[in-house]
């Protein structure tokens, strides 16, 4: 499987990365730096470039937060227009899946003990640009997805260090993203239940003591991945 | 009250300048030189300049942007998305408690509502799809929803179709208009309408408004009920003079040569 990795040059990149290398043939990409070994310089323009990058990917792994530094107006850029370009030729190279990954941060003025889950309502504050981008990053998706042009897993990921109830490990990240790569919607087409989604969403944080965010869907996920693994 | 007005210089800026000049002050901004008929202030002004429109808007109590560029794959961002970003830093910054959005209803109605569905109101969640110009517009508009939902700005929208003359119905769409085909496209509006909708909303106190972010469909009250837009009667108390008949009744009405000047 072809993996392609955006915003190469930011840390949480660095790290999934390294860790995918080791079962996937993975690529990354950044908009701007030296064309070298570690990645594919490409602006993510409607060129011929955003396209060919994107030849034999079969998954997108995008990083739709704090994956992109500079000032406001380059952010928002990148995260309407350069995404914009990404999935559209992404879509039109039959890349069939994107795992967009973004931030529980997008509820971080929520009270703590309010039962988030998936279907709540996201929370992007207008004083903070890079929480607005996470936020227009997902609608971009989602766009993308409600027009069924590519499959798209949105995570929603922790924060925080390891004494915040947020926390996300760099361990449990990358187990977790290797079991979402991996696992295929497995709903089946009767009239009980629906088809396989375009557009889904899971949150992911450590298990942590006073842990803020509700899982149980990534853990329903895992354990069913868990029992298939076990019957093979 | 102190008007600023984005984009002003398009096909509905005039109208809009036509239902507000004898009551309000007026600065017309735009990248482009006004028509030489236009008498009052003019600054030139890129939305997407953010310190550009923080200046302008000082002083102001109104912003009202009416820019829009529909087909290019960079500058559509720029001016529908970032353009949006700009103007909610200036009300930010200068403490205007009112701003007034425009834009095509798809915005919010994309195909997969418009297709498929009836009494479309404009409180439902957007849906643009992946068109360049309903997706970078219904981004600004998500971008002045979130600057609502923590600052003292009330953001009022008002989403059009299509905007015609209520003497011609032909438009850029075709050069012989098929009147009940044009019904694919469920609603129109008179430029004089649509200008005076800003007006009415420039003119709406905050107080009737059910929220800090409220949406429009500007189109008069038609019997498909594709669109349901009583909610801009009521709160805007926007009153069109034309509704444009000959699109959605049989008697087509073929305007008179010299009948061409409704104004
Ligand atoms: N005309 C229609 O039939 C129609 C239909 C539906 C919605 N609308 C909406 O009505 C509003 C006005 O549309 P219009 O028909 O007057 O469009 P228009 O294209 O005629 O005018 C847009 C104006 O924006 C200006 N502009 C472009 N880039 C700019 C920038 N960077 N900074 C500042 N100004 C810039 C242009 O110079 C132009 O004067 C828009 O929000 C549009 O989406 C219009």
């Amino acid at each position: 499987m072809k993996i392609l990795v955006t915003s190469a040059k930011s840390n949480i990149s660095k790290k999934i990365i390294m860790d995918l290398k080791k079962n996937h043939d993975v690529i990354s990409t950044d908009v701007s730096g030296q064309n070298n070994h570690n990645f594919v310089q490409c602006q993510l323009d409607e060129l011929r470039d955003t396209d060919l990058l994107l030849k034999d990917v079969d998954i997108i792994i995008n990083i739709g937060y704090d994956g992109q530094s500079g000032s406001d107006k380059i952010l928002i850029d990148y995260y309407t227009r350069c995404i914009y370009n990404l999935l559209w030729s992404a879509s039109e190279n039959g890349v069939s899946r994107v795992i967009n990954i973004s931030t529980l941060k997008l509820f971080e003025t929520c009270y703590e003990n309010l039962a988030i889950t998936e279907n709540w309502s996201t929370h992007p504050i207008s004083s903070d640009v890079n929480i607005l981008c996470a936020y227009l990053c997902e609608m971009v998706h989602k766009e993308f997805a409600r027009d069924k042009k590519i499959k798209v897993t949105n995570i929603r990921i922790g924060f925080g260090d390891s004494n915040s109830t947020s926390f996300l490990s760099d361990g449990d990240l990358l187990k977790y993203l290797e079991l979402i790569i991996n696992y295929k919607q497995q709903i089946k087409k009767t009239p009980y239940q629906v088809p396989p989604q375009y557009w889904e969403t899971i949150h992911i944080q450590s298990k942590v003591p006073n842990q803020r965010f509700i899982t149980k869907k990534f853990d329903s996920i895992f354990d069913q991945f868990r029992k298939n693994k076990n019957k093979e | 009250m102190k008007v600023l007005i984005l984009g002003g210089n398009g096909m509905l800026g005039p109208w809009v300048v036509k239902a507000m000049k004898t009551r309000h002050e007026i600065l017309l901004t735009d990248i482009n030189s006004p028509p030489k008929s236009y008498k009052g202030e003019f600054m030139k002004l890129s939305v997407d300049d953010v310190e550009g429109v923080v200046n302008a808007a000082k002083g102001m109590d109104i912003i009202v942007n009416l820019s829009v560029l529909r087909p290019h794959r960079r500058i559509a961002f720029e001016v529908n998305t970032l353009g949006n970003y700009s103007m909610m830093i200036a009300a930010r910054e200068n403490n205007i408690s009112k701003v007034i959005n425009t834009g095509p209803h798809f915005q919010l109605v994309g195909p997969q509502y418009e297709e498929w569905d009836f009494n479309l109101n404009p409180d439902m969640p957007p849906q643009p799809g992946t068109r360049l110009y309903a997706l970078s517009k219904s981004l600004g508009q998500e971008v002045c929803r979130v600057f609502t939902e923590d600052n003292n700005i009330h953001v009022i929208t008002l989403l059009y179709y299509n905007m015609k003359h209520h003497w011609d119905l032909s438009g850029p769409e075709q050069e012989n208009i098929d009147y009940h085909l044009d019904m694919n496209v469920p609603y129109s509006t008179t430029w004089p309408d649509c200008g005076e909708a800003v007006r009415c909303a420039v003119e709406t106190p905050i107080e009737k408004l059910n929220s800090r972010c409220e949406t429009f469909f500007i189109l008069p009250e038609l019997p498909h009920k594709k669109f349901n837009s009583s909610k801009t009667f009521v709160v805007l108390g926007w009153k069109p003079m034309y509704k444009l008949e000959s699109l959605w009744t049989k008697s087509n009405r073929k305007p008179e040569n010299n009948n061409t000047e409704a104004f």
